[in-house]
Order: C-alpha cells, then sequence, then structure tokens
C-alpha cells in the first residue's frame, strides 16, 4: 500500500507491521504516560482505536504507527542527537479513557 | 487498582544477565538484574537494545516471563531461524553480559490482580510467555480468579515450562490448561493435532456468559484465527486483549 505522507511516499507492506504494543515503549518515553491504552481517532478516516491495537512500524527511522483500518500514518515519534520528535499530525485526538478507581483524565 | 496515567520516565537502563536456564531446544529463559524499575504489571514487556561494537544498534521488544517488584526480571526466548537478535539471546548471551533496557509497559495487554472476572489466555508458540507472567502472578498475588489457558504449540519439543504448567494444574483447581499441538501430538492424544479451532476454545464451563477477560499472544495469522473464533463464540470485542508477534516471531 502507498502511503502519500508530506513529501514521501512509504511503501507499507503490511506483513512486516506490528500491533501498537511494539511501540508502546517508544511512545510512552515520550509521552510520559504508558501509550498503549490511549484511544486515538485517526484523522484521515474517523477510526477510532487502542493505540495497542494500531498497526507499527519500526523498522526506522523512528517509530511509526499506523491505522488499524486505513493505513494513514497517526503518529510517528523519533529520537535523534537533536532530540525526541513526536508528530501526531496524522490523528484526530488521543484520549486517555478514565479507569474506576482512577483519578480523571 | 493503580492510577494508569501515572507519569512514566522510561529511560534506557543497563541490564545484565545473571542467570539463564534452557527451556526447549530452541528456547532459553534469561535472568536479568539491574535496573530500577515500578509498576510492573504480569503482561508487560521491555523494549531492549543491543549494540555492537561498530555501533550498529537494534532494537526488539520481549515480553517479560517472570519479575519481582524491585530489580529482577525473565524473559524467555525462541530462536527464530535467520533472526538477527533471537540467536544471541539464545545461543551467545553469557552470565554478566550487558543489553539496555526500557520498561517495564504495555498496560494495555495486562492483568491487573484486582480484577475478579475470570481470565481465559490463548497461547501460540511463544505467546505463551507473557500469559505464563499472568498464571505466576494469579498465583504470588494469591487470587481466586479461575484462569484457563489454552495452549498451541507444534509438538511437545516446543511446549514452553511444560513441567511448570503440569504442577500448576494439577495443584490447583482453578488453573485449567489445555494443550494443543498443530503438527505432532504423543500417541493416545486425547486431540489429533491440528490449528486451534472453535471446539478448543468452547468449554460448557467457559462459556462467553461467564465473561472471561482474553488474552490472544501469538503470530499475528493466530491471533487474527483466534479473534475471530472468540468473537463468533459470542465473546465481547470490548474484553479481547491482543499482542501479535509480526511475522517473524522476532
Amino acid at each position: 500500500m502507498n502511503i502519500s505522507d508530506d513529501n514521501t511516499t512509504v511503501e507499507l507492506d503490511q506483513s512486516n507491521a506490528l500491533d501498537g504494543n511494539a511501540a508502546a515503549g517508544a511512545f510512552s518515553a515520550a509521552l510520559g504516560v504508558d501509550a498503549s491504552m490511549i484511544d486515538i481517532v485517526c484523522a484521515e478516516c474517523g477510526y477510532r482505536a487502542p493505540f495497542a491495537e494500531e498497526r507499527a512500524y519500526l523498522d526506522g527511522p523512528g517509530t511509526t504507527l499506523c491505522c488499524q483500518r486505513c493505513a494513514s500514518v497517526i503518529g510517528r515519534v523519533a529520537t535523534t542527537p537533536a532530540g525526541t520528535w513526536l508528530s501526531l499530525s496524522g490523528s484526530e485526538s488521543w484520549r486517555l479513557p478514565s479507569f474506576a478507581g482512577s483519578s480523571p483524565d | 487498582m493503580t492510577d494508569p496515567w501515572e507519569p512514566r520516565r522510561l529511560v534506557w537502563q543497563t541490564a545484565e544477565l545473571v542467570d539463564a536456564r534452557r527451556e526447549t531446544a530452541s528456547a532459553r529463559t534469561l535472568v536479568f538484574s539491574g535496573p530500577a524499575w515500578t509498576g510492573y504489571l504480569s503482561g508487560h514487556h521491555v523494549d531492549v537494545r543491543l549494540t555492537a561494537e561498530g555501533g550498529y544498534s537494534t532494537e526488539r521488544s520481549y515480553s517479560i516471563a517472570a519479575a519481582d517488584r524491585t530489580r529482577c526480571f525473565e524473559l524467555t526466548v525462541q530462536r527464530v531461524p535467520d533472526g538477527e537478535v533471537s540467536p544471541y539471546f539464545v545461543e551467545e548471551m553469557t552470565i554478566g553480559d550487558q543489553m539496555e533496557v526500557r520498561g517495564p509497559i504495555g498496560g494495555w495487554f495486562a492483568w491487573h490482580p484486582g480484577t475478579p472476572d475470570p481470565v481465559l489466555l490463548v497461547g501460540g508458540g511463544s505467546g505463551v510467555v507473557p500469559l505464563m507472567a499472568m498464571i505466576r502472578e494469579r498465583v504470588r498475588v494469591g487470587s481466586r480468579s479461575p484462569f484457563r489457558l489454552v495452549y498451541s504449540a507444534r509438538s511437545v519439543d516446543e511446549v514452553l515450562y511444560r513441567d511448570e504448567l503440569a504442577d500448576r494444574s494439577s495443584t490447583d483447581d482453578r488453573l485449567m490448561v489445555d494443550q494443543i499441538y498443530t503438527r505432532s501430538a504423543p500417541e493416545g492424544y486425547r486431540r489429533p493435532p491440528s490449528r486451534i479451532s472453535e471446539m478448543d476454545l468452547a468449554d460448557l464451563s467457559w462459556t462467553a456468559g461467564s465473561a472471561p477477560r482474553c488474552y490472544v499472544c501469538g503470530p499475528n495469522g493466530f491471533v487474527e484465527s483466534v479473534s475471530q473464533l472468540l468473537l463468533a463464540l459470542g465473546h465481547a470485542p470490548a474484553m479481547i486483549r491482543t499482542e501479535r508477534f509480526g511475522p517473524t516471531g522476532e
């Protein structure tokens, strides 16, 4: 599948995809909370899914999260000598759901 | 339940191999010590970074097989043919060797000890590793939640934790273990070798009506087909948590 993302075209081969669990470390390190349980809405198709159930590509550079349904890029994180870059521009929203017994988000 | 949104400062730390044991001809459990961490839940994983002498480094995620609350954790690694990282863990890494580790992480695929619901664990191959962590944790915290593990392996030789699972299930009437073989089964085994089917997951005492929390872990295809079977059996999507390895299992 070809994903047009800014000026680059990325060949996304679904057979290389892991699920979001595998990307949780990189995003959690950047966000400062456990990313795996965050509910994400894709800006491209509007599909909502937990981070852990999206698709993840770790082959780099950086870690890319793609929509489970339409495969659009919904988030990227990369660490360079200048710092850690976090791009969430392919997503509409990130919701930290409240859980019984936890403080509201 | 602890606050899942408690700020986590996840940084790379050094871990050292302090013990190791062979599980099967192609799998090994490695015990690491070193990183100071908090908030471990069974089902969590760690990111691992290995750096070669030339500076080339590569990262992988591995499920935690067991952990104490402080500074020790175990990984069970299955060697993947032509894999880049797993042969190192299974064949080469020696006591005293170090690596970088980040975690524990992954609350989505974690069992929370406070929840009383029955738990259905479905593992394919080394997908049993985080499920074993849950079985061990259940005993450690004294939970009375009924657990059932349905574990699919190619053959007896590839079954991880075989003795421990037999011991635990024979002495605990709230832990059921159903072993499935996909390629070859021991002579006279109750079930001929074949892929996991609806029959394996349907059980009179474990209908969807008892609303177990389902944790499914394995290669992509395994997780996909088990998820479909569970949905067909009436399990609610919200009760099914999955973790996939990807195509190579590394």
